[in-house]
């Protein structure tokens, strides 16, 4: 499992390309504060809940992205890959699931100085911008093992895009046509614990079992290579 | 004094007891200050706060923090002051110590309990208020020398007060000053021909109706006779309406917040090109992000620094040593969230705009904490009273002024519809030079932030030798005397 880990970490942390995507991932986050600082309008649309909301979005394209490889990094294996090494399918989805879980925490601690700036600004606790970051963290591992199943399920590069940018698209804006008690409210940093909690909890579901679905996806390839 | 008959008559109580009543024997008059008495009485000594919540507005709530230090068995009376807007809200008063609350009353005003026009009369012997009752127009109540407030501002829902006893040993030192100083900013009392002074006050008041009495008018009274006409004092509702226009809206330093964001985005970058190129690098990430963090908490700080847009603006007004200030301050921030401000001891609050709800701690000095919503004006309205140093006389041939208690900046003597300069004013006397005088300036900052919030400011600058000076962009008037 942490072989499977390392390589993946190894080739998103340390390569050119890898970097790269980090690094224009922290000048997305910049620019999002520096657009944050517009005051807010009215107290019930306020730019800080947009803000919140395109950083959930952001986190969510880029994990998926990188998961099914749209963002194709050199050195990354992916399940097809992966199913033809004498690693077991558990192995195999466990070292997905740790390297995608540690890459979603590690996208969410970047935009903490953003976010708090963010907070600051309205002069919000820094446990409200803490619980916000902690709050995307699931969802970005779930959109990683989605994006790694994906990456095993559909072979035609040109499908596997459009189903990509489908799910994502279509996840995060059922959750915008929810209306005002949407579930999207959890990542607002005044969301209220109990929201936060059922939305931590449930993407941890769900991110379970994507990254279990990965793990019978490579039998799958295994038995269809 | 029925209540606190009955107060005091009451068995042993087992826990902290609290009775309150509201206004005028529980008559108000919506968009004045009222007076609050509140009559507590605690088994043990208690210290904690007394507090008074209402609400000026849709939505909002305000609590007035009064602290408390109670004696054991022994009641204790507390006279306060409290601005109705809307009266139709309940009044909640609660004693809290420092965990929780141990009493708590709810009074509720009828609507059958609200007047446009209130006359009070203190009378001992029970001849009632005689004619100035006017069914459906004018409410007269009658109260004993115990019901009369110890903050002037109290008075200020009263079109005037009449007074057929005055037994001056029922009152304290705070009652006394408190209705000098209402007559001398305006008031209105009306004393009755029989009337027999039992003191210093009601020597002086009825000295008062053959002499001036500052900005306000002691006349007898015949209880059988025609009634005078109603003074009026404008409303607080007007004192705080706000006009767009003069209120800026604040914008962010982009420049300065752009220079912060990309300094935090080159340290991220550096501590991830270290993680790249070591592998212990990575060490170095919690401590970039760490940086980062605390140096944008600290721009983020100097931003809503900059964006919040905290005004205030009083006018003093001096007469005959008795200072009456009318102040309003407005806070307007960008993206709202906790503020505090700080006013002078002693200050009566009034607060209006868009806030969920406001804290008025009342210790030393006047704590108001609220929690704004975004870029929305809030507006306090404060008024105190307070013994003041400063005075100045004039001529009666206009030939000199005399400035005591103290020295002004610039300063302007504002007499019969004219003006006349001075840089600055030390204490003593001033000649008047007759060349001087310039016709008075309407748009003058002193005189519009006057009419904005003084009552009867135009009737002041008609009748009353002025003395305007300017202090931090705030004015003090003093109101001269005759030599």
């Amino acid at each position: 499992m942490m072989v499977v880990a390392r390589g993946d970490l190894r080739a998103r942390l340390t390569t050119a390309k890898g970097v790269t995507v980090l690094v224009v991932w922290l000048a997305g986050l910049h620019l999002l504060a520096l657009f944050g600082t517009t005051p807010d309008g009215t107290a019930d649309h306020p730019a800080l809940a947009v803000a919140s909301w395109v950083f959930l979005a952001a986190v969510s394209f880029l994990g998926v992205a990188v998961g099914s490889g749209e963002v194709a990094i050199p050195g990354e294996k992916g399940l097809p890959d992966l199913a033809t090494a004498f690693f077991s399918p558990r192995t195999i989805a466990g070292g997905k699931a740790l390297s995608g879980l540690l890459y979603s925490l590690l996208l969410s601690l970047l935009a903490l100085p953003a976010l708090s700036f963010l907070g600051g600004l309205r002069a919000l606790p820094w446990t409200a911008v803490a619980g916000q970051v902690l709050a995307v963290v699931p969802v970005g591992w779930a959109f990683v093992g989605m994006g790694t199943w994906l990456g095993g399920a559909v072979e035609n590069d040109l499908l596997r895009s459009l189903a990509v940018w489908t799910v994502v698209g279509g996840v995060l804006g059922a959750f915008a046509l929810w209306g005002a008690r949407s579930p999207l409210q959890a990542v607002h940093p005044a969301a209220p614990g109990l929201l936060r909690f059922l939305w931590i909890g449930g993407w941890t579901v769900v991110a379970v079992a994507l990254f279990w679905l990965c793990a019978w996806q490579v039998e799958r390839l295994r038995r269809n290579p | 004094m029925l209540l606190l008959a009955l107060f005091l008559c009451a068995p042993g109580y087992a826990s902290v007891q609290v009775q309150a009543r509201l206004g005028w024997e529980g008559w108000v008059r919506p968009g004045f200050w009222h007076p609050l008495l509140v009559l507590l009485r605690s088994p043990a000594s208690l210290e904690g706060w007394m507090v008074v919540e209402i609400s000026p507005g849709s939505g909002s709530r305000v609590r007035y923090r009064h602290p408390l230090h109670l004696p054991g068995n022994s009641p204790r009376v507390f006279h306060l002051t409290l601005p109705l807007l809307d009266p139709r809200g309940p009044v909640e008063i609660s004693v809290e110590t420092e965990d929780r609350t141990v009493a708590r009353t709810t009074l509720r005003i009828p609507p059958q309990r609200m007047a446009q026009s209130l006359v009070a009369v203190v009378d001992r012997e029970g001849r009632g208020p005689g004619r100035l009752a006017d069914p459906g127009r004018r409410v007269a109540v009658v109260i004993r020398e115990r019901d009369l407030p110890e903050n002037p501002l109290a008075y200020t829902s009263l079109d005037a007060l009449a007074i057929r006893t005055l037994l001056e040993r029922e009152l304290n030192r705070r009652q006394r000053e408190a209705l000098r100083a209402w007559v001398l900013h305006g008031g209105w009392v009306l004393v009755e021909r029989a009337f027999r002074p039992s003191g210093p006050l009601g020597t002086w008041l009825l000295a008062a109706t053959t002499s001036p009495a500052g900005l306000g008018r002691v006349e007898f009274w015949d209880p059988a006779g025609v009634q005078p006409g109603g003074a009026g004092r404008r409303s607080l509702r007007r004192a705080v309406e706000w006009s767009p226009e003069e209120a800026a809206r604040p914008r962010p330093p982009f420049g300065l917040v752009a220079w912060g964001l990309a300094g935090a985005w080159l340290v991220l970058f550096l501590a991830l090109r270290a993680g790249a190129v070591r592998p212990w690098g990575w060490v170095g990430l919690p401590v970039g992000v760490g940086v980062a963090t605390a140096g944008l908490l600290l721009l983020a700080a100097e931003v809503r620094r900059q964006v919040t847009l905290p005004e205030r603006r009083w006018v003093t007004v001096v007469v005959e040593e008795m200072a009456w200030t009318y102040g309003l301050a407005s806070h307007r921030s960008a993206y709202g969230g906790p503020a505090v401000v700080e006013l002078p001891s002693g200050s009566s609050v009034l607060l209006q705009g868009a806030f969920p709800e406001a804290e008025i701690w009342e210790e030393e000095g006047v704590r108001v904490r609220f929690h704004q919503q975004p870029a929305q004006p809030l507006f306090l309205r404060w008024e105190r009273v307070s013994g003041a140093e400063l005075a100045a006389e004039v001529d009666r041939q206009g030939r000199w002024l005399e400035l005591r208690g103290g020295q002004l900046g610039r300063s302007w003597l504002v007499w019969n519809g004219r003006a006349m300069e001075f840089r600055s004013l030390r204490e003593g006397r001033t000649a008047l030079e007759a060349g001087a005088w310039q016709s008075l300036d309407g748009a003058h900052p002193g005189m519009r932030l006057g009419r904005r919030l003084v009552p009867g400011w135009d009737g002041i600058m008609r009748s009353y030798p002025v003395l305007l000076g300017e202090s931090g962009g705030s004015w003090v008037v003093l109101v001269a005397g005759w030599r």
